[in-house]
């Protein structure tokens, strides 16, 4: 009985922060579907804003730029903190501990000290354009990289990687076959981190953007005064469902499933 | 063994010179340009700059705001991890989902969002009156940019702390309270105190960047909330005071270092496995990887 | 003696699937008793454990402890206290307050816990370990502070899951003695899980074995051995030659097309029953000299005897001896009709013998 009831208040305690986190996502969607081109004003459902996605060529472009600028980012993020977090790995106490710093420092810093801090470095030898933006979302991907990896690296079994050699495996071949499978999931949720938190930043994006370079963000920053335009409400809906989308089929495939249970199994 | 370690350290070398190039010596840029005045020569104006009126008002509200918001976002992660272990809902499923997922609708827009919802004739509003109660005057107030800076942060909070208590084993709470501890006992006295690493590091995240979120203060505050975040940006993009900018921004790293050496020195150097003559490590149960694991 | 704990038709079903875990299970554990909970994994046995525990709760049925129905007690009220498997020792506190905490919730004075702490580690041989933290010591060190932590409460009954599962054999063995002298010692109840049998022969006082959530037989470890009920008995204690058998009447049995006299009575004339004979008890004989002849196929040489393997028919006889016999060679086998068990055979599927692995 107390049991069914705390059930219940956890429930319901859940679906608030819930629809805390999700009602502005909600109200963008809605929005999208508005014949008006008030935010404040309903003016009937339309599918006009996602007919005329594409046809503004500012639109156009800052998309391409951001996604191409988060898997770029993510995908450079990738090869250098992957590396960096074996070399990491085999560090004794102080190098670790000096790395493990410099790691946190991207994460624990405000983005507007980022922001600025690559600002005023970057004009001294470099010009601020889409360059400069993807040396600064590099910058503070590859911590998210780093971090999601050495865990996995700390637990992985080192065993069958020298089983392989000694069966005759060269190092490279032992390293694709025995050791990176076994990291699969570290990459693909740094990965993933890194295009996510590249697609969400907008503070480091408008510091260090130069001039005629916009991503998304700063885009709809610059819009804020004059008025958004309402194809911004529906390509943000596009990319948020399609990522729904794509993460709902990653993670209730059904080998997947059956793997979380058997982990969750009762011992 | 020692020159293959050796070896593979060195993979680390092309982040160890990104890092030096793009995270180290930018910060020492900002340090130079907050203790020079506009013609080059040293000066600690910039970092005394506090201390005027506006300034000192905007970093007070600033300082307030982040506190509160740190409180809140921690008073509102606890029962919230706590509800998801007890629910049984998986890691992953919850992690991205739940926490990551807002971040793809694109952030300014979330912001222009709750801005339309906390408005004075908005939808919760609309919510409140239709239940018979008053209308609530949120917008432009300092209660709506904390709402937002909730809203924001509040993943960054609750991930460090969940990922602490998953890596709590069922058997170490059954034993506590097999060893005679209440539920809340088995809270404060078990759950609290292993989810400490994660708490450090939540707070660490959430805290100085909440003091200069300048864009939720300039949607949801409407220009009323001056952030320090705000006083800097003035300074870069209109005053063009980038020695101001710079101090300030100096003062919020050292906020930042506060934070940091709490966690580094407490959390990441103790649970770091203990490494022995041969290099082979010993690991410690329960508390490794706590640390490095915190933030994702 | 009278009796401490109680487990009254006590059935527990999965919320998920419905299927039952434990299954009428009925018992009644005296007071300052040893008693082990035996079989393979997936039995029951630590679902019934944490049913006293209080853990889990049972789908029905009732636990009394000291003739109180205690079946809806939350673990916190309950005077029992239990070893984990895995120690589930607090990392963030050390040794002391490791074994402190339950002293503490009870609000005991700081001068009487610092006594009974120092006490309890004298007793599990880990004294001047208080300052200690926990991810310092061994396997068997922790080990000793989960007992410690566990007996500082003065239980009325004490749990213990597989506590020596994580050890290696040799520290298994100076584990089980000292298990024994602390039992000894502190003169509490134990309740002990395991799937090993040794452990389980060694310590206990009786033995419940389980299988699939229903007890197979309940006894002391020498009857258990000697006098198993039902094949899953005989072949999970021990090691076992278990045959299809025909009962011709009281004292003969046919194995194999063979008449052989043994001691059992009370079965019904030309019944089939099931033939459990140890290995240990059959010799190698001169071809012609046994009850059966067969190929021997394989000896390997273990120390205090020779491990033999002999083909006769359709089955493979499991030898034990200190005589050896050559591979490829004729052999017969020898049995003193003490030494055969006849067993009716099982009657439903749940007593249905399992692979042991």
């Amino acid at each position: 009985m107390k049991k069914k009831l705390l059930d219940l208040v956890s429930r319901f305690y859940f679906i608030i922060i819930m629809f805390f986190l999700y009602a502005p996502i909600l109200v963008m969607i809605v929005l999208s579907f508005n014949n008006s081109r008030s935010r404040v004003v309903w003016g009937g459902f339309t599918l006009q804003w996602y007919k005329t996605l594409f046809s503004n060529r500012q639109i156009r472009e800052a998309f391409f730029f951001t996604i191409g600028l988060a898997l770029l980012s993510a995908v450079i993020a990738l090869l250098i903190g992957t590396a960096a977090a074996f070399g990491i790995h085999a560090m004794r106490r102080r190098g670790y501990a000096i790395m493990m710093g410099v790691t946190n420092i991207p994460l624990l810093n405000a983005d507007i000290v980022t922001g600025i801090a690559l600002m005023l470095w970057f004009i001294r030898f470099l010009p601020l354009g889409s360059g400069s933006v993807l040396i600064a979302h590099v910058t503070f991907n590859i911590p998210y990289v780093i971090l999601a990896l050495l865990p996995k690296i700390e637990q992985m079994n080192m065993a069958i990687y020298e089983a392989s050699r000694d069966l005759g495996a060269t190092a490279v071949r032992g390293f694709f076959t025995m050791i990176l499978p076994q990291l699969t999931g570290g990459l693909l949720s740094g990965f993933f981190m890194a295009v996510t938190m590249s697609m969400d930043d907008f503070m480091i994006t408008y510091f260090t953007r130069g001039a005629g370079v916009n991503t998304l963000s700063t885009m709809i920053y610059g819009e804020i005064r004059k008025g958004i335009k309402p194809e911004m409400y529906a390509l943000s809906t596009v990319i948020f469902a399609a990522v729904f989308l794509i993460l709902i089929c990653v993670n209730f495939w059904p080998s997947n499933r059956k793997a979380e249970k058997r982990r969750e199994g009762i011992i | 063994m020692d020159r293959n370690r050796k070896q593979r350290q060195l993979l680390a070398l092309p982040y160890v010179l990104w890092s030096i190039a793009f995270t180290v010596i930018p910060l020492l840029v900002i340090i130079r340009y907050a203790v020079t005045d506009k013609d080059g020569h040293f000066s600690v104006s910039n970092l005394l700059a506090f201390s005027t009126p506006v300034n000192a008002k905007a970093f007070l509200i600033s300082l307030e705001i982040a506190l509160i918001c740190t409180v809140i976002c921690v008073l509102l992660a606890y029962p919230l991890v706590m509800v998801v272990r007890r629910l049984r809902i998986s890691r992953m499923t919850f992690m991205l989902f739940f926490l990551i997922m807002p971040m793809w609708m694109n952030f300014i827009l979330r912001m222009l969002a709750l801005q339309m919802i906390l408005s004075n004739n908005g939808i919760l509003n609309m919510i409140v009156t239709g239940l018979g109660f008053q209308p609530l005057a949120l917008a432009n107030t300092k209660a709506a940019v904390i709402i937002g800076v909730v809203y924001d942060y509040l993943p960054f909070m609750m991930l460090p702390i969940f990922n602490t208590i998953s890596d709590i084993g069922e058997d170490v709470l059954e034993a506590a309270s097999d060893l005679g501890a209440s539920p809340l006992s088995v809270f404060f006295r078990v759950i609290l105190p292993m989810s400490l690493p994660g708490l450090k590091s939540g707070i660490t995240i959430v805290f100085v960047p909440s003091m200069t979120s300048f864009v939720i203060a300039d949607i949801l505050g409407g220009g009323k909330i001056q952030l320090i975040g705000n006083i800097i940006e003035q300074e870069f993009t209109r005053s063009t005071n980038w020695n101001l900018g710079s101090g300030l921004s100096a003062a919020l790293m050292l906020f930042m270092l506060v934070g940091m050496s709490f966690t580094i020195k407490d959390d990441i150097l103790p649970s770091h496995p203990v490494k022995d003559e041969e290099g082979e490590k010993k690991e410690a149960p329960g508390g490794e990887g706590i640390s490095r694991r915190a933030v994702l | 003696m009278e009796n401490i704990i109680e487990l009254k038709n006590v059935t527990k079903r999965f919320e998920d699937d419905g299927s039952a875990a434990v299954k009428d299970f009925n018992l009644s554990v005296k007071r300052g008793e040893f008693v082990t909970f035996l079989g393979p994994s997936g039995c029951g046995k630590t679902t019934t454990l944490r049913m006293i525990a209080g853990f889990d709760t049972p789908t029905s049925g009732s636990i009394l402890l000291d003739g109180r129905d205690i079946t809806a007690l939350p673990p916190n009220k309950r005077p029992i206290n239990t070893v984990f498997q895995r120690y589930a020792l607090f990392p963030h506190l050390n040794i002391y307050d490791n074994i402190a905490f339950g002293l503490k919730l009870k609000k005991i004075k700081e001068d009487e816990i610092r006594k009974k702490v120092t006490e309890v580690l004298e007793i599990v041989d880990l004294a001047g370990f208080e300052k200690r933290s926990t991810s310092t010591l061994s396997g068997g060190q922790q080990q000793r502070v989960a007992i410690a932590r566990a007996i500082v409460n003065e239980p009325e009954v004490l749990l213990l899951d597989e506590p020596l599962g994580a050890l290696d054999l040799k520290l298994r063995q100076v584990m089980q003695r000292e298990l024994m002298r602390i039992k000894k010692e502190v003169n509490i109840t134990f309740i002990y899980v395991t799937h090993d049998q040794g452990e389980a022969l060694t310590m206990s006082d009786r033995i419940v074995v389980m299988n699939k959530g229903i007890i197979q037989q309940t006894g002391d470890p020498v009857s258990i051995y000697d006098e198993p009920q039902n094949a899953f008995v005989a072949d999970f204690i021990g090691e076992s030659n278990i045959i299809d058998g025909i009962m011709v009447r009281d004292r003969l049995v046919k194995i194999q097309g063979v008449d052989v006299p043994c001691v059992d009575t009370g079965f019904a004339e030309n019944e089939a029953v099931d033939v459990v004979i140890r290995p240990e008890d059959l010799d190698i004989v001169e071809e012609g000299a046994g009850f059966i002849d067969g190929l021997v196929t394989e000896v390997i040489y273990e120390g205090a005897y020779y491990d033999i393997r002999v083909m006769a028919g359709d089955y493979e006889w499991h030898i034990q001896s200190n005589m050896s016999a050559t591979p490829g060679k004729k052999a017969g086998l020898a049995i003193l009709p003490d030494n055969i068990q006849i067993m009716h055979k099982p009657r439903s599927s749940d007593e249905e013998i399992i692979e042991k692995d």
